[in-house]
């Protein structure tokens, strides 16, 4: 509407009608205005060769970083390496942050990104404090970075160069003060290659090994070794390290706690060989011992003796979890084995070494049938709709409009409704916002997060395989804080093929965080993790006339809501599995639920009451895709029924995730071995509920 | 009442006393709020996660906001717009013995609140854009100020222009739009710090976060100090004008 007000005919009457031009939207001007536009980000060369400078003018006489990464320097690419950095500082009391930044992806390729690992850091003066990290090491052509910094100024500054440092032979570990077994190295580069660390060095986490083939103890104790070192060796060992234990005339070491723990039998004296005719004999390779030697004597053997003179057993193996320790109740490193040609042979053999790389199960390829995103497309639309939209809009543009047309009788209401234009907008705003926002469309970070917990037989741990998802609806750096567990994450592509390479940051210590250096918002970041947990569920099965009888123990301490058993193309439900700490849970199953062949797990978890529509979705999501990837891979044999159960999660948002919204499945997937009846004998046919 | 400006006080009457002040921004309210419909994510939020593609609602939203609101300001600034019972600059200055310093603060007053309340029309439909268009209050405050800083300075060529050419009609409806079509296309070209939708562009979405085109101050910051550059120096402009149109005038005593 335009007012016009000639006064005094001073100006003419000005009547021009209000025509509202639209204007377009000028994208593809923006677009190549910002080709040319800012352009210089990162440093340039003689920018970043000032800033060494004022590193080293800092780091000169005031801090000073060593870092050794791998054991010995050596590690192996592609996989997990330990990375130990030892600060000193000589100057005032330091309260900063220490920084170690791996590079990953092809440059070539235009995908190269930065994984920064951080931890807080307070020195005081003259101090020195040792941090160890474990890393992922997946090229050469970077090196690794560590730095100390300190209210964002960079105090010290070190770069590990990659290129000489990497082995591409299978690492072993020897634990020794004086044993050589350098006859073992390959000399092509690519067989064994037997390094001697510290123990001081050793990881403090399972993942730390992740490069390592073997480790052989032989004359030293692992009391010596911090509870965190220590279990990561238990840890390692449980999910398929193979550890190889050396007897000898001291014998007390090996009855120290930890290692007694771990041997399949207890020395308990010694006894005298008076030659080599037995060992010969059993090992076919004739072995040169003129004088007495002697051989650990055992008592409560609990493995499998795979060798012996006579009575008198020379190698012992047992199983723990998915991996092997062999105890050789003989000198490795002394008279007559430390010169004996059958020794390598045997090594060898107890480190079983196939000679086929072990492919790190953290894949980081993404593909198109990854989990996340099969949750995330069947969320539906997700957006507020048009409807909603347009109704919206169509009353407050409506209001507005005609508004100002009513005529109120009485004097108030026109007193009110002059101020009413004024006021609509002022109860619209806030009406949009929460209408189209906590009501329709909550904003902020979500996090989708899988686990699949794959206990160990006989052993308390189990395998925890992590799939995360991260995204945001608002723009954003994206920081992802957890508890419970400290698994290695490693980004995986996301499935769209984009080549945007993501930074991220891992922040270490008391309270664990991802955080993503994207504050793109709509894009979903994916990563795989790993931990070895304490969960232990054990369960064995017997063929009945009827059907199956389960017996089942939950040791974790929480129960598993929802539990099924699959055995020969059927799956029978079991329903909620409480916390046994007593007695087994014995279950009776006669009638399977559906047949895997015909039937879906949807409408599954049709009956729990705790999962949203949304969680009980992505649940059985889960659930089809990892049982039917499990049955498929492992291929269960005629005797193996696979359990499957719903429990909590082990990786607990905290901090500001806390109030993050989710959807958190966690699957349990136990083998269990099947008695099965006497053949001949008739059972009696199972019914499946569906036919 | 002596602290009161005149001007001021009849732009707050003609906002808030006669219920339909409104109306002359309404065309520019339903442009955005087409826009917003044409912007709106047609497709599900997993599209938009999987093919890392956001809706650009808000930023459409802004742009629009900025275009439509810079429009309306040219318009006000050339009295095509007035509220009403609102007196013309050219009167203040002709009929009135108000010192012109007196004149332009209140006049410059007036703009900034007339603007303000032409954004506070828009405001629910920005923040339904904003709901799902990934931003960041910091980054939708920034937006704001350079929608504001921009709707002044068109507000005041089109005072300057009106008040130069004011009595050839033609001429002035033709030179404020004009101005306008030339501001808002050549900036990009020429110089993209002071292009409004390149600046919003950079504050909303941009990926890794760019510094500038000249030096290393953030483009908003460059933006607003251009403009406000400009706002000073048309409103020297404009003063000089009202100087010269008041010397001119006959006496009225």
């Amino acid at each position: 509407m335009i007012q016009k007000l000639p006064l005094d005919g001073l100006r003419p009457g000005l009547h021009v009608s209000s025509k509202s031009t639209p204007t377009r939207l000028l994208q593809g001007l923006i677009l190549l205005t910002s080709l040319g536009a800012a352009e210089h980000l990162s440093s340039s060369p003689v920018r970043h060769a000032r800033a060494l400078e004022a590193v080293t003018a800092h780091s000169a006489g005031k801090l000073n970083i060593q870092a050794t990464v791998g054991f010995s320097n050596t590690f192996k690419l592609g996989r997990w390496a330990p990375l130990t950095v030892t600060v000193e500082n000589r100057g005032d009391d330091l309260v900063g942050e220490l920084e170690v930044r791996t590079t990953h992806g092809d440059e070539l390729q235009g995908n190269l990104s930065t994984t920064s690992h951080r931890r807080s850091l307070e020195l005081a003066r003259d101090s020195r404090k040792k941090i160890r990290f474990t890393v992922f090491l997946e090229g050469f052509s970077r090196p690794v970075v560590v730095r100390v910094t300190s209210g964002g100024q960079v105090l010290a500054r070190q770069s590990i160069e990659l290129r000489h440092r990497f082995s591409e032979g299978l690492l072993v570990l020897v634990l020794s003060r004086d044993a050589d077994l350098d006859y073992l190295n390959a000399s092509d580069g690519k067989g064994v290659r037997v390094l001697y660390p510290h123990p001081e060095l050793l990881p403090d986490h399972w993942r730390g090994y992740d490069g390592v083939s073997a480790v052989v103890v032989h004359g030293v104790s692992l009391e010596q070794l911090s509870t965190r070192q220590h279990q990561a060796i238990d840890k390692w060992l449980a999910q398929g390290g193979v550890l190889v234990v050396s007897g000898g005339p001291n014998y007390s070491l090996l009855r120290s706690p930890r290692l007694a723990e771990l041997l399949p039998a207890t020395p308990v004296g010694l006894v005298q060989l008076l030659n080599g005719a037995t060992v010969s004999e059993t090992f076919g390779s004739p072995l040169n011992a003129p004088r007495p030697f002697s051989i650990n004597r055992l008592s409560g053997v609990r493995g499998q003796v795979t060798h012996r003179a006579g009575d008198i057993p020379l190698v012992v193996q047992e199983k723990r979890g998915r991996g092997r320790v062999t105890y050789f109740t003989f000198d490795v490193a002394s008279y007559p084995f430390d010169r004996w040609l059958g020794m390598k042979q045997l090594w060898l053999s107890a480190f079983d070494l196939s000679g086929v790389e072990h492919v790190t199960a953290s894949s980081s390829e993404a593909r198109e049938d990854e989990v996340i995103p099969m949750i995330i497309r069947g969320t539906g639309r997700g957006f507020p709709g048009y409807g909603i939209l347009f109704s919206f809009l169509a009353l407050y543009l409506g209001m507005l409009a005609t508004g100002h047309r009513l005529r109120p009788v009485s004097r108030t209401g026109r007193r009110l409704l002059r101020r009413l234009t004024l006021v609509t907008p002022l109860i619209f705003a806030p009406a949009a916002y929460y209408l189209f926002g906590p009501v329709l469309f909550p904003r902020g970070p979500n996090a989708v997060v899988i686990s699949v917990i794959d206990p160990f037989a006989k052993s308390a741990y189990a395998r925890l395989e992590l799939e995360l998802g991260l995204y945001s609806s608002q723009r954003g750096s994206v920081r992802f804080e957890y508890e419970g567990l400290e698994a290695g994450f490693r980004p995986t592509p996301s499935a769209s093929d984009s080549k945007d390479s993501v930074n991220w940051i891992v922040h270490e210590g008391a309270r664990r965080a991802l955080q993503v250096n994207d504050p793109r918002p709509y894009v979903l970041h994916l990563l795989k993790g790993q931990d070895i947990i304490t969960h232990e569920v054990r369960a064995s099965a017997e063929q009945t006339k009827t059907g199956l009888r389960l017996r089942l123990r939950n040791n974790t301490g929480r129960p598993l809501e929802m539990a099924w058993l699959a055995f020969n193309g059927f799956v029978y439900a079991l329903g909620p599995v409480p916390e046994s700490s007593g007695p087994d849970n014995v279950f009776v199953i006669e009638q399977a639920a559906f047949r895997l062949q015909d039937h879906s797990w949807e409408g599954a978890l049709s009956e729990s009451k705790r999962l949203s529509a949304r969680e009980r979705y992505a649940a059985e999501t889960v659930l089809e895709q990892k049982v039917r990837a499990a049955l498929e891979a492992d291929t269960l044999g005629p005797a193996e029924a696979l359990l499957v159960g719903l429990a909590a999660s082990p990786l607990r948002l905290a901090g500001v995730s806390a109030s993050w919204s989710r959807r958190m499945v966690s699957l349990v997937l136990l083998r269990v071995p099947v008695q099965l009846r006497p053949s001949g004998a008739k059972a009696k046919k199972v019914h499946d509920a569906r036919t | 009442m002596r602290g009161r400006n005149a001007l001021v006080g009849e732009v707050l009457h003609g906002l808030a006393g006669t219920g339909a002040a409104h109306l002359a921004y309404l065309n520019c309210l339903i442009l955005q709020a087409v826009v917003v419909v044409l912007w709106w994510p047609k497709g599900p939020l997993s599209h938009a996660l999987l093919d890392q593609d956001g809706p650009d609602t808000l930023l459409a939203m802004v742009i629009a906001l900025g275009a439509t609101l810079a429009y309306y300001s040219v318009r006000a600034g050339a009295e095509e717009i007035l509220l009403a019972e609102q007196n013309p600059l050219r009167e203040w200055v002709i009929a009135t013995p108000l010192a012109l310093t007196r004149i332009l603060g209140g006049y410059f007053c007036g703009l900034l609140l007339h603007t303000l309340y032409a954004i506070g029309l828009s405001f629910p439909l920005l923040l339904t854009a904003y709901s799902v268009g990934g931003g960041e209050w910091r980054s939708v405050g920034w937006c704001l100020a350079t929608v504001l800083i921009q709707s002044i300075f068109y507000w005041l060529v089109g005072a300057v222009v009106y008040t130069a050419v004011g009595h050839y009609d033609r001429a002035t409806f033709f030179s404020v739009r004009l101005v306008l079509l030339v501001g808002y296309a050549a900036t990009p070209t020429l110089f993209s710090a002071a292009s409004h939708p390149f600046v919003s562009s950079y504050l909303l979405t941009s990926y890794p976060p760019m510094t500038a085109s000249s030096g290393s101050a953030p483009l908003h910051l460059i933006f607003l100090l251009f403009y406000c550059v400009l706002v000073v120096v048309l409103l020297v402009v404009l003063y000089a004008l009202l100087r010269r149109l008041r010397s001119i005038a006959p006496d009225r005593s």
